[in-house]
């Protein structure tokens, strides 16, 4: 049902590589992808943060979809509110430090959705740091 | 604010024979407007578990309180023993299931009966009681002397004999030597039934627009299995250990919500549940 498109672009103000990742979900209101996301420290660049911003790519109606980040015990929601469009989700920052963050990608309802997100890990002072990741789930 | 109220509710009560299972229930949840709110609970399955079984209520109601009440405690099964020799007689009554009791008669030398009856006891209770006697013949002076019995021998403490409902059970007892008096211990050896809570199920009311507005989520995840709901019934396959729970509204609305959980077996018999616990109020 799914396919991951692993893309580095080189967009980011400060330092950066971004990373980009989509993907479908099924039609099932209960289907969800899930991944983790590796932070860690590239030299002397600190992983502080991970920064994340979800695009719902859904050409027909389609449900929201939306992204859940969380690490210890904080957890943050990101939407797209409006499908296919160009503007994507809000940006989250979840300052969470080095190691893993638990990302959930899901919909408000019964249909299929294709979405994509960029994501990074980087210091307080915005540079890059280590990003790696690994998919759990394909829903 | 939010007000955590860890009730503990019956969400569906089978009440088959192969079948039941209870349920926790949050209480009211609140989720406000803040920027990507999300609430974030941990629940823990213990004992056997095989699944957590998961339910979200939107707008806050999901159930009424299950009412658990003791009935008062069941009246035991009794009693009730009389010694007698000649015109004289001597009886305590009402020996409880679990408890003994001692009778004696000045009778001196000579053939006592024992009488054993039921009159009292809880005639609901069909189980024939159990109980053993055990006597002494004494002297004045308190010391034993001498009896016979086809009961059991003197100061010995009978096997356990039985006496159904409305029976009655004699004995004969034949003290010698220089008797002064017969003492009798009895012991009612009948398992205690302990009171039986009575369960009064009500019905869990949903409100017509709870679940399936699409404007609250809820994510529960264990493990490499994360599930997503709008308010249809999850059950996540991952055993005992920790599910994290998340909730969360994609149009970032105010959402009063609760949820109802219950660590099940392969059977879907309750396992362990413990209340969740809260990580993340917002």
């Amino acid at each position: 049902m799914k396919r991951f498109l692993f893309l580095m672009l080189m967009s980011l103000p400060i330092c950066g590589f971004a990373h980009d990742l989509s993907g479908d979900l099924g039609e099932s209101a209960s289907a969800t992808d899930y991944m983790m996301i590796y932070c860690s420290a590239d030299g002397s660049i600190t992983a502080d943060k991970l920064y994340f911003q979800l695009s719902n790519d859904s050409l027909s109606p389609a449900p929201l979809v939306s992204a859940q980040i969380a690490k210890n015990n904080f957890a943050t929601n990101v939407t797209d509110l409006i499908n296919g469009d160009a503007n994507s989700s809000r940006v989250a920052e979840v300052a969470g430090g080095e190691g893993a963050y638990r990302v959930t990608i899901n919909k408000n309802g019964v249909g299929k959705a294709s979405y994509s997100f960029v994501y990074h890990c980087e210091s307080n002072e915005g540079e890059h740091a280590e990003t790696t990741d690994s998919t759990l789930q394909n829903n | 604010m939010k007000k955590i109220a860890q009730k503990t509710l019956l969400s569906l009560l089978a009440l088959t024979a192969f079948e039941s299972a209870f349920a926790l229930d949050s209480g009211a949840q609140n989720l406000t407007t803040t920027i990507g709110a999300t609430d974030y609970f941990k629940i823990t399955c213990a004992g056997d578990t095989d699944h957590l079984n998961f339910k979200l209520f939107e707008n806050g109601v999901t159930a009424a309180p299950v009412v658990i009440t003791e009935l008062s405690p069941i009246l035991p099964q009794v009693l009730n023993v009389t010694l007698a020799k000649l015109k004289l007689t001597a009886a305590t009554s009402a020996i409880a299931a679990g408890t003994n009791k001692e009778v004696a008669l000045k009778g001196g030398n000579g053939a006592y009966t024992l009488t054993l009856d039921t009159f009292g006891t809880n005639l609901t209770l069909k189980t024939a009681q159990t109980y053993s006697v055990q006597y002494q013949c004494l002297n004045a002076a308190k010391t034993i002397t001498a009896g016979s019995s086809t009961l059991v021998k003197l100061g010995v403490e009978s096997t356990t004999k039985s006496l159904a409902n409305n029976k009655t059970a004699k004995y004969a007892i034949n003290c010698t030597g220089k008797t002064d008096s017969l003492k009798v211990k009895i012991t009612n050896k009948t398992a205690v039934v302990k009171p039986m809570p009575t369960i009064i199920p009500i019905i869990p009311v949903i409100p017509a627009v709870s679940v399936s507005s699409g404007n609250l989520t809820a994510q529960v995840i264990k493990g490499a299995n994360a599930q997503n709901t709008i308010g249809d019934v999850l059950d996540i396959q991952e055993g005992n250990g920790d599910y994290s729970v998340m909730v969360n509204s994609p149009i970032n609305a105010a959402k009063t919500y609760s949820f109802q959980y219950s660590c099940l077996n392969t059977k879907n018999f309750e396992a362990k549940t413990s209340p969740f616990q809260l990580l993340q109020n917002q």
